[in-house]
């Protein structure tokens, strides 16, 4: 019964779209009570884990951060001000201070870090001082620091895609969790999450460098740093697809439809599917730069010969004519 | 000096160890009167001691509604530090867990709507009534619970677990980042899942 539950599972959770394996699926549930507790048990523990978040909770740093914070004077003293007749003299010394330290702020931030974290729901983008631009997902955090001698920016959460503009005497430079992106002037992505970053190139050449390694990387090329070890890796393929959401030109190269409806699906906000197996293994190269939605499907129709059925406002079906 | 089996253990691994022991605790042992003693009398003892008994908890709640996690980690610092900075003023009644849950939920709530983010349906239910309550701590417990269990996976098998489900990566492309078959990625899913629900299943 074990060996039963570890295929259904493999089979089913993980490509729960197929009618085929489905039909099975439920055949065996239907053959016994132990069947579908067994089922809903796993189940459970598969939906479960997707909650949980991509870092675990750093109790020790929680801690010292809360510790720093009580241990300061208490602010009491803001309570005891008589409103109306002293604040005039408090306002009179805190006021200049308040200049005084915004004028030293200023000032500093030459050689400061700034940090910028993606607010827009789609897409979000920044202008660097330096020309560059960097567009960022939901939840995506930069921090950068450009002045006249350096172009450095670290890429702590989330997915970025970077235009950096052309300066041949300052190096643009990116760190990830164990891992440093060098390059002059050219566009890529870098995803990062807790365990991996990974960085591919649309054009250009870029170096990764993790762990002692470094690997230049061209265009489609992709690189990944492990967050733990910086191991670098550099996995076969043409991966600029990965690109596409930045530069809005989505261009993928001998990859499989899977992966293609995928990418659109996430680019466009639609739910794009196909049930039938081959399909979905088939393997095509096609680009669609800065092209519609509608467009994008007829190209696909054409390519492969299919039909696009649409089942309401954001899903599409597509079948083999 | 750590011990043999944990040397070669990544630094996100090791970190996931450490939660789970410093994660059980005897909620029993903190009562609301102790609690309120504590930030009456400024005791830093007790006050840790509600710290590494909830803010875990706390942070896993805060997760689930803000579905971020750095800022999950700011809500459970500020909703200490407001409660140390409070000092006297906050009477806790009741069971203490039950307060916290609800004051972390408010904060997000007000946090969310600051952002002008759309706040869920679960997260409007839990505030409003009073029996989501224990579907929460449910929750809660369940994935402390879960995370426990992960650390008894073999690591190549967490691994491919923790990119399917946290990373929400699909396994062809675990296949490719790890240079690996799809079938092994399967394979490895299943072992994962199979072990994680044997230790999950509720006990008869």
């Amino acid at each position: 019964m074990e060996n039963d539950l570890s295929k259904f599972i493999t089979d089913y959770l993980a490509d729960s779209g197929n009618p085929e394996k489905l039909r099975e699926l439920n055949s065996w549930l239907d053959a016994g009570e132990e069947n579908r507790r067994l089922f809903e048990d796993a189940k459970r523990v598969w939906e479960a884990s997707r909650q949980l978040p991509p870092e675990p909770f750093d109790m020790q740093a929680g801690w010292n951060r809360l510790n720093d914070h009580i241990t300061q004077p208490a602010p009491a003293t803001v309570h005891q001000m008589k409103p109306g007749r002293t604040w005039w003299k408090v306002a009179a010394v805190i006021l200049p201070l308040i200049a005084l330290a915004g004028y030293w702020w200023m000032k500093g931030t030459d050689s400061a870090w700034i940090t910028y974290t993606a607010q827009h729901t789609v897409k979000d983008s920044l202008r660097l001082p330096d020309g560059s631009d960097v567009f960022l997902r939901p939840g995506a955090t930069v921090q950068y620091k450009i002045n006249d001698r350096e172009r450095s920016l670290r890429l702590t959460a989330g997915e970025a895609f970077f235009k950096i503009s052309q300066d041949a005497q300052r190096q643009f430079s990116i760190m990830v969790p164990k891992g440093v992106v060098k390059v002059l002037g050219t566009s890529f992505n870098i995803s990062t999450s807790a365990g991996f970053s990974d960085v591919t190139v649309w054009d250009g050449k870029v170096s990764v460098e993790g762990n002692g390694k470094k690997v230049i990387l061209t265009a489609g090329n992709m690189a990944v740093v492990n967050a733990a070890t910086g191991d670098v890796k550099q996995p076969e393929g043409n991966f600029a697809y990965r690109c596409g959401w930045g530069n809005s030109d989505l261009s993928f190269s001998n990859q499989s439809l899977q992966v293609v409806l995928e990418t659109l699906s996430s680019y466009y906000r639609v739910d794009l599917e196909t049930n039938d197996q081959l399909l979905r293994e088939s393997r095509i190269t096609v680009r669609f730069s800065h092209m519609p939605l509608d467009e994008a499907l007829t190209v696909l129709a054409e390519m492969l010969d299919l039909q696009v059925h649409r089942r309401s406002g954001f899903e599409y079906e597509l079948i083999r004519k | 000096m750590q011990p043999a089996g944990l040397q070669g253990i990544s630094r996100q691994e090791s970190m996931w160890i450490f939660c789970i022991i410093t994660g059980m605790k005897d909620e029993s042992l903190i009562s609301a009167a102790l609690v309120n003693d504590a930030l009456r009398n400024r005791d830093v003892t007790v006050f840790q001691e509600l710290y590494t008994t909830y803010s875990e908890a706390l942070y896993l709640l805060a997760f689930r509604w803000v579905k971020d996690s750095s800022l999950a980690k700011d809500m459970v610092h500020n909703l200490f530090a407001h409660l140390w900075d409070k000092g006297g003023e906050i009477v806790i009644t009741g069971q203490v867990r039950n307060y916290l849950f609800r004051a972390i939920t408010n904060q997000c709530i007000n946090e969310l709507k600051r952002r002008k983010r759309h706040l869920g349906d679960e997260i409007l239910q839990f505030q409003a009534d009073g029996h989501s309550l224990f579907e929460v701590s449910d929750y809660i417990l369940f994935q402390q619970e879960l995370m426990r269990c992960l650390q008894t996976l073999a690591p190549r098998c967490r691994e491919i677990f923790l990119l399917s489900r946290i990373n929400g990566l699909e396994p062809s492309e675990i296949a490719e980042m790890l240079d690996i078959t799809l079938n092994t990625v399967y394979f490895q899913l299943s072992v994962a899942l199979k072990s994680l629900r044997s230790q999950l299943a509720p006990k008869k």
